[in-house]
């Protein structure tokens, strides 16, 4: 056998990982070979060297101090954080929230319940003409559309594509620049 | 729950502060052992040990491996790894002469227990090994420190490593192949005690 496979095997030996076949072959050729037993006392002997040569310093005793207090904290905050323990913390954001639900289901309901009326009284969704609902702020935006159009057809020297109120505009211009007619 | 560590991991879990004040306890020699040979001054093991254990507390509830030495040591190693990888390589001589000169004086002094000349001549060996480990690659160091500090099976240093039996076993071999070069002379005193 090599140097090599018999090292392996002691090594596997140490940690108890020889399969049967492999435990046979080594403890038959300890028991022969005086060179076998020589090279395995060798690297026990160099690996238990390493393992009671003491370290250059121990561990400062402040470090398991600061564990058990992180590990103590960090109990307290799983206790806090139980289902039992979150239940209590959350009681009025639950009960808010149980709250909206209920008003959703209701406003759902309600409308359900309009919806029926309209159908049982023959007016449907298909007969009615569609209509935008016109808003104040979509009257605002479509006027401030409008006047910016105007502007931009003035500094583009278009006049034609202004409207009637050209010369409030230009006054408008004016007065934005500090002058009044 | 054949295992103290699951025990006691159990006893934490449950509520038994205490508990892991013993865990810790139980890991303390061969945990900070494995650290303090791995960053050989290039980090603090003892701020290294700390943040294994803060990992162990904050996702201990999540931990379902069946080995938690493993899970431990892989926390240790991805660690020292990581740490390693961030600092800069600064090579200051003056100072690791001089930390060594401390460490055999710390040895020297703690040494008081030494009575015959074999167990002195062991000591020595055992320094000049941890000497030579230290000149060892970053992945042959770890399998040989798993398995000097702390008594891994090649089963689990393969798993923490993310790698085959086989090449655990042979970066084990190479790292004692090494070691024999680096201390010719004194392993051959060795075998000479031995035989």
């Amino acid at each position: 056998m090599s140097e090599e496979k018999l090292e392996r095997l002691l090594l596997l030996a140490q940690t108890g990982e020889l399969s049967d076949v492999q435990r046979k072959e080594l403890d038959t050729l300890l028991a022969q070979t005086e060179s076998a037993r020589t090279y395995r006392n060798d690297m026990e002997a160099m690996l238990s060297a390493v393992r009671d040569t003491p370290l250059p310093r121990d561990l400062d005793p402040m470090v398991m101090r600061r564990i058990e207090i992180q590990g103590r904290r960090a109990m307290n905050t799983q206790e806090r954080r139980s289902p039992a323990s979150i239940l209590l913390t959350w009681r009025p954001a639950l009960a808010s929230g149980i709250a909206a639900i209920a008003l959703l289901f209701l406003g759902i309901r309600f409308a359900q319940q309009n919806e029926g009326n309209a159908e049982s009284a023959g007016v449907t969704g298909a007969d009615q003409p569609v209509e935008r609902m016109e808003f104040a702020w979509d009257i605002e935006f479509d006027d401030e559309v409008e006047d910016l159009n105007d502007l931009l057809a003035l500094a583009e020297g278009d006049l034609d594509a202004v409207g009637d109120s050209e010369d409030e505009l230009l006054q408008e211009l004016l007065k934005l620049e500090g002058i009044n007619i | 729950m054949e295992e103290p560590e699951r025990e006691l991991l159990a006893r934490y879990r449950a509520g038994d502060a205490g508990a892991l004040g013993e865990l810790v306890e139980l890991f303390r020699r061969p945990l900070f052992g494995f650290i303090s040979r791995m960053t050989d001054g290039r980090d603090d093991p003892d701020d290294i040990f700390q943040e294994v254990w803060l990992r162990v507390i904050k996702h201990q509830a999540r931990y379902t491996h069946k080995n938690f030495k493993s899970w431990l040591f892989r926390i240790a190693q991805n660690l020292v790894i990581d740490r390693a990888r961030k600092q800069k390589p600064i090579v200051d001589l003056q100072s690791s002469a001089m930390r060594e000169e401390e460490n055999v004086f710390e040895t020297r002094v703690e040494d008081k227990s030494l009575t015959t000349p074999a167990q002195i001549d062991a000591k020595t060996l055992g320094e000049q090994i941890v000497a030579a480990v230290r000149t060892l690659p970053d992945d042959q160091r770890a399998v040989f420190l798993m398995r000097t500090e702390a008594d891994l099976p090649f089963k689990e240093i393969a798993k923490i490593q993310g790698t085959s039996i086989n090449t655990a076993l042979a970066r084990m071999q190479y790292a004692l192949a090494k070691l024999r070069d680096a201390l010719k002379s004194e392993y051959h005193e060795l075998q000479g005690t031995t035989s």
